[in-house]
């Protein structure tokens, strides 16, 4: 070739290599371009050193203390939403943007405090404790946990519903269009053709409180019982709700999560604690326990107030002289190394826990394990004088006849013809030391275990004392056999109860969420007795019932927030037929009246259950007791938090024939509120008013200030207030012309008549009534209100309270609230606040309510019984160990809660939840850790990825709750014909309930399997079997 | 285990090095490999190995130029290469480097002008704009003695040893990545340095010298060689972990012994190292095959890209703090397959246009096939 035109090939070659390396090096051209004109190819930072971090809220100085507080920003106290906790904490916001920058805890707060500061500390001196100066602000600080931390999210999330809601086409289509406030409540008040499906009763046809429902059965109440309220849980503002739910629009039925989260374990220890009406409860009085036993609770990430236990617990074991147990079928965050030998993990087979706690007590009550002195004291008398706050009622006798027609109740003294039956002076009777039957209020002491006959009026029968009778169930069985049946091996749980007894009064049982099993109400109240037999209910280092609350709703010193003109008692029997005997129905009588056995009756009354949702809203559908045409839930989400509700409900909620309305408030969409008919968008945490309560474990009285402070962002009302629960129900109530809203609607202590218009109206008297009860508190200076970052709020106090409740309203919210001082807590070796009702060995209440099933009598005082249904027979027999070989449960993440999963923070860290299954378990089935495996039930199948190890007890698979939505962000919605797509990341993981499963032993497609004395839903040891799953794709 | 146990100390971290660090590592081993392959024909004069150190300067030179420019692409702000020299940090290896690498560079450049000379002076007598070019670049007419040529060239060595100890040191010094961390790493980037460098030079004797048999011979005798030290080498290695006299090469094993990805890449380096020795060993056995000898050079590259991709990108994949590993994905532009791709097209270029410049190949006797 001649040697120009190889040159000229060449020549082109190199120039196609040199544009190969212009398109290669177009990156680093680019990055260096930009670095010459910015001098970087980066973003620049605020700072060269630390970034774009956050000019800080306020600065001390080191020398002096002086305090600078950045006017760019404010903080302000109110309560956290992360979880049912409700623990107070300061909210950082930057004041130009009015945006929440960061939140952490409120230090004069009892649940974020190790000692909270006292309330007349002034804002600026307890700002100044959180920081360095002085080495405070160790010993200060005060803060607030992971997810507390993350949820400032939820306001500015994209899937929060910020506008009125009105669903287009059929429930839960996911398709909406937006309606202006006053429109929804014109079409729920007044009903009528509302989406094209056919006529829909209003709410003011549904508001009849004069007319019975039943004709047949008037038992059942008016017609406005037509209406069911649902709520998440107390969150501060339920004062309001049921104000207008039961003293305005008189309906009976409201149920909240109390029956698919804890209710088995409130009910238990309410009939310890003799109140089965409110089911007070207790927690360890962490700070000077010496001998913790948890048993179906994790302190460190659950059993509220889990914050606050978390660091007692953590304290407690390194510098305090702590040692505990953790009994839970999965290994968790409660029991760790870091504790060394002051912790133990014993893993338990689910839904066991009443042959743990039968075993535990028979070896106590065998071996001397309890406190002799303190059981043999009668009655109050006795008490008083042996110095301490309250008695039991080990000793009182138990008329143990069927035959006799007092059977199951104490003798009293009527029954011995010494005093008028009922009368205030007719005690129960005991055997005193010398042998003799004497009144529980005279003898100095009784006899403990006592078997005899006594005769009475109606002849002579069998009495035995309760501590007997507790002694004749536990010993129906050898440890031995209860360890067999629970996993747990005898001579652990011998050990186990001689180191309990060995800390005497300063030994603390705690139980909680895990006994939600089929045989919970059992459970919980046997683990209780522990700490009854300890006797260290009331002591220091015991179990404390808690300070309680500042109530500021109720006939306050200022306002009457409880009683107004026209006020409704509701009335009628709860549609989960709770608090009412079945042998007081009209059915009951018609039944015996035409000589047939009223037993069984056609599902459950449960005479000592609270009102449940977990029967409200299928037995509503089903309409026995009767139908339900309305239902209103706020921030309610049963469908995720019920096992087994979904499968059951779902196709039912969808036909507006069988409830006519629905509607939500709340602040997102949820696998409930997707069937809704219309959504009021609520304010979220930081943005809502209300005062709540405390949790057993804080042992100083409190209440929690909240308020907005920030704006909410949803939509207004007509009259410029944000559309929220709030103006929710105070709008409808006004439109209904109900009682006890709008104008007049509250009376003073001066006897005046004050509006009830707007949220803050009902707030801020509330906060009145807290500020002013007892010694009121001083005046807020004007630093508090500026440090405290109450200022927006002033001009709301002055326009609304009296000038003389101005400053200590302002100095109430200064501080997030009212709290009693820390030097309150003890009482020399008492608790400053006891409970003082006497204690139950046997409840006579329980003892004398009548199975609606079998028609015979509860047992009274705590047993052994296998996880059961309805008729009695026990799961097993359903569901056999061949088939079902493993038993599924749930436990409380320590990060996410069940609706934090749009919180990006969390799932950063957790994105979804692995299932903890036991080595052994895995080989047998040939899963691998990391396998996906199908877990199937009798009522549904998920899929999940295995967590193979050791932590978590053999026969047991552990799902962790928090994930497997579909909704909350996970799902797709169309507003207003834009798409808003959802996220298939939220969906990850699953949720334990999709695995529950109908009672077998009832109507079909009536009831979710629920534990019977309580009707809580069960979700600890449902039977599953697992297959690995190879073809996923 | 414990569920509870939440690992939060492994954030997703980008690539530290880019693909560029490959393609640098790749050139400048190339060049110091090629800067030795032509000491016995230029510098010690052995008329036998002329035709091999014409080719080798040729590859030297060009590697040479194009291994900074992808150097400099590295740096995640390439322009702030002006910091190493305000802040030379002695006991940093790479500050080292950034000082040897532009003398280096320069010394090769004047090493190959000098060897270049006379022939440019010869096209300078010519006529038209090649011959006025070629003038300039001569600078002159006078004539360099041979003493000048043997210092820059002795001078070049000097330093390539000194890019050699920093380019492996550099890397080998991190305790962090037990992969890295062993004295053998510099030691084998030498090595199959020499080998890739061969190999190109048997590309290059096929596609621009007419497959000169001694050049072919010369170059799969280097390869062969080559191979079996680092079969020596990455036994010495192995023989450190396995025996555990060396707790880090132990560290390494474990790091990756888990990982089938790892597996096959091993298994791999292994079939390519024993087919590109017996390859270079028949085809010098057998004479009639010689011509083929360019294969074998392929494979060479091969071998010899392959490792530094290994080590200094996959290496990259196995997670420090944690157990497991990080997928790597190619990208498509710049900091990826562009990138590679335009690192080899600017050294086509380089190469295409000094072979148009200059004639390197003047009084080479090729003895063809």
């Amino acid at each position: 070739m001649d040697k120009n035109r190889r040159n000229l090939i060449k020549g082109a070659a190199a120039a196609g290599g040199i544009a190969a390396f212009g398109a290669g090096y177009y990156g680093p051209l680019e990055k260096m371009g930009k670095g010459l004109i910015n001098g970087t190819a980066g973003k620049k930072t605020a700072d060269r050193l630390h970034g774009n971090s956050l000019a800080p809220e306020y600065s001390v100085d080191p020398q002096t203390g002086e305090i600078t507080l950045n006017q760019d920003q404010r903080i302000a106290f109110t309560v956290c939403y992360g979880c049912t906790t409700k623990c107070g904490v300061r909210v950082r916001i930057d004041n130009n943007e009015e945006k929440v920058l960061r939140v952490s805890g409120n230090p004069y707060h009892p649940l974020s405090a190790d000692e909270h500061l006292d309330e007349d500390i002034p804002v600026l001196d307890a700002l100044r404790g959180l920081s360095s100066f002085q080495d405070q602000g160790q010993l200060n600080r005060s803060t607030a946990c992971a997810r507390g931390n993350a949820a400032m999210a939820q306001l500015t999330s994209d899937n929060r519903v910020l506008q009125c809601l009105k669903r287009v086409g059929p429930r839960g289509s996911g398709q909406w269009q937006t309606v202006s406030f006053e429109q929804l409540l014109d079409e729920i008040v007044e009903g009528g053709d509302l989406f094209a499906e056919g006529a829909v009763d209003g709410l003011r046809a549904i508001r009849d409180v004069e007319t019975p429902l039943d004709a047949n059965n008037p038992e059942y109440g008016p017609k406005a019982n037509q209406l069911l309220m649902m709520e998440a849980t107390d969150y501060g503002r339920s004062a309001l709700l049921k104000r207008f739910a039961f003293n305005a629009f008189g309906t009976r039925n409201y149920g909240h999560h109390g029956a698919y989260c804890g209710l088995a374990f409130r009910m238990g220890s309410g009939a310890l604690m003799n109140d089965l009406a409110k089911y007070a409860h207790v927690k360890p009085d962490l700070a000077n326990t010496k001998f913790a036993l948890f048993i179906g609770t994790a302190p460190s990430q659950a059993g509220n107030p889990f914050k606050r236990q978390g660091r007692l617990l953590a304290q407690a074991r390194s510098t305090g002289s702590l040692e505990y147990v953790v009994v839970d079928p999965a290994l968790n965050a409660a029991a760790s190394h870091a504790a060394s030998d002051r912790n133990r993990w014993i893993s338990i087979l689910p839904g066991t826990d009443t042959a743990l706690a039968m075993g535990l007590i028979r070896w106590m009550l065998e071996n001397n394990g309890y406190a002799a002195d303190y059981l043999a004291l009668p009655g109050n008398t006795a008490a008083n004088a042996a110095g301490e706050a309250g008695h039991s009622n080990a000793t009182h006798l138990v008329i143990d006849d069927d035959s006799h027609p007092r059977a199951g109740h104490f003798l009293r003294l009527s029954d011995l013809g010494q005093a008028e039956a009922g009368s205030e002076s007719d005690h129960p009777v005991v055997v005193n030391n010398a042998g003799d039957l004497e009144s529980a209020e005279a003898a100095s002491r009784g006899q403990l275990f006592v078997e005899r006959q006594v005769d009475t009026a109606d002849g002579t029968t069998t009495v035995r004392s309760s501590l007997f009778k507790l002694r004749q169930q536990a010993q129906a069985y050898s440890i031995e056999e209860y360890a067999d049946y629970c996993g747990i091996e005898a001579g652990t749980i011998k050990a186990l109860a001689k180191r309990f007894a060995r800390f005497g009064r300063q030994a603390a049982a705690d139980v909680h969420g895990g006994m939600m099993s089929g045989s919970g109400f059992y459970a919980s109240w046997g683990v209780n007795m522990l700490n009854l037999l300890a006797g260290s209910y009331n002591h220091k280092g015991g179990v404390a019932v808690g300070g309680g609350k500042y109530n500021g709703m109720g006939s306050g010193p200022r306002y009457d927030l409880d009683g107004f003109p026209g006020k409704i008692g509701p009335k009628g029997v709860f549609l989960s037929r709770s608090r009412f005997p079945y042998e007081k129905t009209s059915e009951y009588k018609r039944h015996v009246a035409n000589g047939e056995s009223p037993y069984p009756a056609k599902a459950p009354w449960r005479k000592l259950a609270p009102p449940i949702l977990t029967e409200h809203l299928l037995s509503g559908i089903d309409g026995y007791p009767y139908h339900i045409k309305a239902m209103i839930g706020v921030m309610a989400n049963p469908l995720y938090g019920q096992a087994g509700l979904t499968e059951m409900i779902e196709s039912k909620l969808k036909d507006p024939k069988n409830i006519g309305l629905y509607v939500a408030v709340d602040g997102f969409i949820n696998e409930t509120n997707r069937y809704a008919d219309y959504i009021v968008p609520d304010s979220v945490m930081y943005e809502v008013w209300g005062f709540t309560g405390a949790w057993s474990g804080t042992v100083t009285k409190m209440t929690t200030a909240c308020w907005p402070v920030v704006e909410p962002r949803q939509a207004k009302t007509a009259a410029g207030e944000p559309v929220s629960m709030d103006s929710f129900f105070i709008e409808l109530a006004k439109r209904l012309d109900l009682p006890g809203f709008g104008d007049n609607a509250i009376t003073g202590a001066d006897g005046k008549s004050y509006p009830l218009n707007r949220a803050e109206d009902y707030y801020l008297r509330a906060a009145a009534n807290i500020a002013l009860a007892g010694k009121p508190l001083a005046d807020a200076s004007a630093e508090d209100i500026h440090a405290s970052g109450i200022e927006p709020l002033m001009e709301r106090l002055q326009g609304t309270l009296t000038a003389d409740e101005v400053g200590p309203v302002a100095h109430l919210y200064s501080r997030g609230g009212r709290f009693e001082k820390m030097e309150k807590a003890y009482n020399g070796q008492k608790l400053g606040n006891t409970w003082n009702r006497p204690l139950c060995v046997y409840n006579e209440e329980v003892g004398t309510t009548i199975d609606s099933y079998s028609g015979k009598r509860l047992v009274g005082t705590p047993m052994f019984h296998p996880p059961r249904f309805w008729d009695g027979s026990a799961l097993r027999d359903h569901f056999t160990q061949e088939d079902w070989p493993l038993l599924a449960f749930s436990f409380k993440s320590n990060l996410m809660n069940s609706y934090s999963i749009g919180l990006e923070r969390l799932r950063m860290i957790k994105p979804y939840n692995p299932v903890l299954l036991h080595y052994k378990d895995a080989e047998k089935y040939g899963v691998k850790h990391g396998d996906a495996i199908a877990i199937e039930s009798p009522g549904g199948k998920v899929i999940a990825l295995a967590l193979v190890g050791e932590h978590v007890h053999q026969g047991a698979l552990g799902i962790e709750h928090g994930y497997g939505h579909r909704e909350l962000g996970a799902g797709t919605h169309v507003i207003d014909g834009e798409k808003r797509p959802g996220n298939e990341y939220l969906g990850a993981g699953v949720n334990l309930n999709d695995l529950g499963f109908a009672d077998p032993t009832r109507k079909s497609g009536t009831a979710t399997w629920l534990e019977n004395v309580s009707g809580a839903s069960v979700r600890q040891g449902l039977p599953v079997r697992i297959s690995v799953v190879n073809d996923l794709i | 285990m414990n569920s509870m146990v939440i690992e939060v100390l492994t954030p997703r971290y980008a690539m530290a090095w880019y693909p560029w660090a490959v393609q640098y590592f790749f050139m400048i081993a190339i060049s110091y490999s090629a800067l030795m392959l032509t000491v016995p024909g230029l510098l010690l004069g052995k008329q036998r190995f002329l035709p091999l150190a014409k080719i080798a300067l040729l590859v030297s030179v060009s590697c040479t130029l194009v291994g900074p420019v992808a150097l400099l692409a590295d740096l995640h702000q390439p322009l702030r290469f002006w910091h190493f020299y305000t802040n030379i940090t002695p006991w940093s290896w790479m500050s080292i480097g950034s000082l040897l690498l532009p003398l280096y560079l320069m010394l090769v450049v004047a090493y190959a002008w000098l060897a270049w000379r006379p022939a440019m002076q010869e096209q300078a007598q010519g006529e038209g704009w090649m011959a006025r070019l070629s003038g300039w670049i001569a600078l002159g007419q006078w004539h360099a003695p041979r003493w000048l040529l043997v210092l820059a060239g002795l001078g070049a060595l000097v330093f390539s040893f000194g890019i050699m100890l920093y380019t492996g040191a550099e890397v080998a010094v991190l305790q962090s990545r037990p992969l890295w961390h062993t004295e053998w790493l510099p030691v084998m980037f030498v090595i199959t340095g020499l080998i890739a460098a061969a190999g190109l030079v048997l590309l290059l004797n096929r596609l621009m010298t007419g497959n000169d048999e001694d050049v072919n011979r010369q170059g799969l005798t280097v390869i062969f060689v080559g191979m079996i030290l680092a079969a020596v080498v990455a036994a010495l290695w192995l023989a450190e972990g396995i025996t555990g006299y060396s707790p880090s090469v132990q560290q390494a094993f474990a790091s990756i012994k888990n990982s089938p990805q790892w597996t096959a890449a091993a298994v791999w380096g292994l079939l390519a190292g024993i087919a590109l020795a017996l390859s270079a060993a028949v085809v010098l056995k057998k004479q009639v095959w010689l011509g083929g000898a360019w294969l074998v050079g392929l494979l060479a590259l091969h071998v010899g890209w392959t490792f530094r991709w290994m080590v200094l990108m996959e290496v990259q994949t196995v997670a420090k703090n944690t157990a497991g590993y990080y997928q790597y994905a190619l990208e498509a532009g710049s900091y990826g397959f562009m990138g590679i791709i335009g690192t080899f097209g600017l050294w086509l270029a380089v190469l295409l246009i000094i072979d148009i410049l200059v004639p390197w190949k003047k009084g080479m006797q090729v003895r063809a096939h």
